[in-house]
């Protein structure tokens, strides 16, 4: 039946996907971003940029697979305009970092902008390795990879 | 794995999940379509407008000249 369908997204196949799974893209980009309200801006322009190009998808991967990595390159580009305005370094692990918790958190936010993205999308969004894979655009065995290496980076 | 479940759960805190809003999805998708549009047409008329202009001046020049040396000929033949 594949001959049926045609090339783009239907509107409410986008919006079926908004409203069911947009706690987890509002919570992925907000760890991402560390900015609840930034986030909030990212996801809903960026819903709005793959309604306004529904047409480019093409039925190879999941519709959803496609809104993540779409949300997910407008968020990296917030992300850049945002450190270039206010200069703000990466996020690194400091010596005030005593509780567990923040020895936790700081190695997290530590972690490599693609293996950080992979926990976030496993954690808030339940995705699995191909999921991830697709919306981040490398193997499954990239993702898997970029998991272990997040999980072995936390303190014991 | 609880810690950083805990970590996890603090991050997301201040998301606000009740702002969420498909109405201004749509209505962004409308919004920052029709600026790109004008901007377009813009670019291209002034771009239109541009070889008009260096197209006319051209052919301004060239006629300036030839009428110049037509004079010139005909004063030195004459």
């Amino acid at each position: 039946m594949g001959w049926m369908r045609s090339n783009g997204a239907a509107p409410a196949e986008i919006e079926a996907i908004y409203r069911d799974r947009c706690r987890a893209f509002l919570f992925a980009v907000t760890a991402f971003l560390g900015d609840g309200e930034a986030a909030l801006d990212v996801v809903q322009d960026g819903f709005a940029l793959a309604l306004r190009n529904r047409s480019s998808y093409c039925r190879e991967g999941s519709l959803e697979a496609w809104l993540w990595r779409i949300v997910l390159n407008v968020a990296r580009d917030r992300q850049r305009s945002r450190r270039r305005l206010a200069a703000l370094p990466e996020f690194e692990a400091t010596e005030d970092a005593r509780e567990p918790d923040d020895e936790v958190r700081a190695s997290l936010l530590a972690l490599p902008e693609r293996q950080r993205l992979a926990v976030f999308l496993r954690y808030y969004a339940d995705l699995s390795y191909e999921q991830i894979a697709e919306a981040l655009g490398v193997r499954a065995g990239t993702v898997a990879a970029s998991l272990h290496a997040a999980h072995s980076a936390r303190p014991c | 794995m609880n810690e950083l479940t805990m970590v996890l759960d603090e991050l997301v805190a201040d998301a606000p999940v009740e702002k969420a809003s498909w109405p201004d999805v749509l209505a962004r998708s409308r919004k920052s379509r029709r600026p790109r549009r004008v901007s377009k047409r813009l670019v291209l008329a002034l771009a239109v407008i541009t070889l008009l202009a260096l197209a006319g001046t051209a052919v301004g020049v060239g006629v300036s000249l030839l009428t110049q040396q037509e004079r010139f000929h005909a004063a030195v033949s004459g």
